[in-house]
């Protein structure tokens, strides 16, 4: 039986201790929580994965740079730039294990996450779909902080792309 | 034997190959989709690694592609699909074998060298 959507972000915070507990071994501090009013500028690259089916929305796996590039290393076995396609590949794909991991604790069968974007801009801002339920699951690590941003709507909402805003053009 | 590897990330195709590769595997090819999959089909892999969610062709699809030619060859589904309903739809088109990401290098180690033991039974 599917959840409420309230309970979508601790199951957001407990897929990414799983993810980066099997694949990135870089110790996270405890998630806080965060109820989110509107896009945030902390971070330069993103990972979208857009949900559709029970609910509509998406996660977005943010981070900057440096903390990136760490989780990258660590994942894929190797440094890669930013700008090449490794780097974009194995971030998106940690953003696509943490989506799956939570849509499997958020139950719902008919719950679809679709493939990843990779956004890459300093202090650029993802804004969610409206109509959305917006939080911010935030960690810490060794190697520097990152965030998944949730927003998330029971069925269908109006205007259900995500989209990407410049640091100094968001609403 | 020849193993095909399957999946859109780069990144999990070499996290999967190193897993073979420590088995003692060293003989891969690798495909980013499923029609990429399917024309490798033409090297006879002994064994599949198999992604769901792929653009051009999805894993299931490709499953239910080589099944209906005949093609018997062990199939293990490596996805993030992990709702019940969904792993019964896979077993139904024909997989052998299934992992759910993310996965413990062990977990898929043990899957991979269970489903060739009983493919070899």
């Amino acid at each position: 039986m599917a959840h409420d959507i309230t309970s979508m972000p601790g199951f957001v915070a407990s897929a990414v201790t799983e993810v980066f507990s099997m694949f990135v071994d870089i110790e996270l501090s405890d998630p806080t929580i965060e109820n989110l009013a509107g896009p945030t500028n902390e971070y330069d690259i993103s990972a979208v994965v857009p949900l559709s089916g029970s609910l509509s929305g998406a996660i977005a796996l943010r981070a900057p740079f440096a903390s990136a590039g760490a989780f990258v290393e660590a994942f894929a076995g190797e440094p890669a730039e930013p700008e090449s396609d490794a780097f974009s590949d194995a971030f998106g794909e940690l953003a696509n294990m943490i989506s799956g991991s939570s849509k499997a604790k958020y139950n719902s069968g008919s719950l679809a996450i679709g493939c990843p974007t990779v956004v890459m801009a300093p202090g650029h801002k993802i804004k969610m779909p409206s109509g959305t339920s917006c939080w911010a699951v935030r960690f810490e690590t060794h190697k520097g902080p990152f965030a998944i941003e949730v927003g998330v709507s029971v069925g269908a909402v109006e205007g259900t792309d995500w989209s990407m805003v410049e640091q100094n053009d968001a609403a | 034997m020849k193993i095909l590897v399957v999946d859109d990330s780069a990144t999990m195709r070499k996290i999967e190959i190193k897993i073979l590769a420590q088995l003692g595997y060293t003989d891969i090819i690798e495909a980013e989709d499923g029609v990429q999959a399917l024309e490798q089909m033409a090297e006879s892999p002994g064994l599949i690694l198999l992604d769901w969610n792929m653009p051009n062709m999805d894993g299931l699809t490709f499953v239910q592609t080589v099944r209906s030619k005949g093609i018997r060859t062990p199939i293990i589904m490596v996805t993030t699909e992990a709702e019940r309903a969904r792993v019964i739809q896979a077993i139904q088109a024909g997989i052998n074998n299934y992992v759910v990401k993310p996965f413990t290098p062990p977990a898929l180690s043990k899957t991979i060298a269970t489903t060739l033991a009983k493919a070899a039974a």
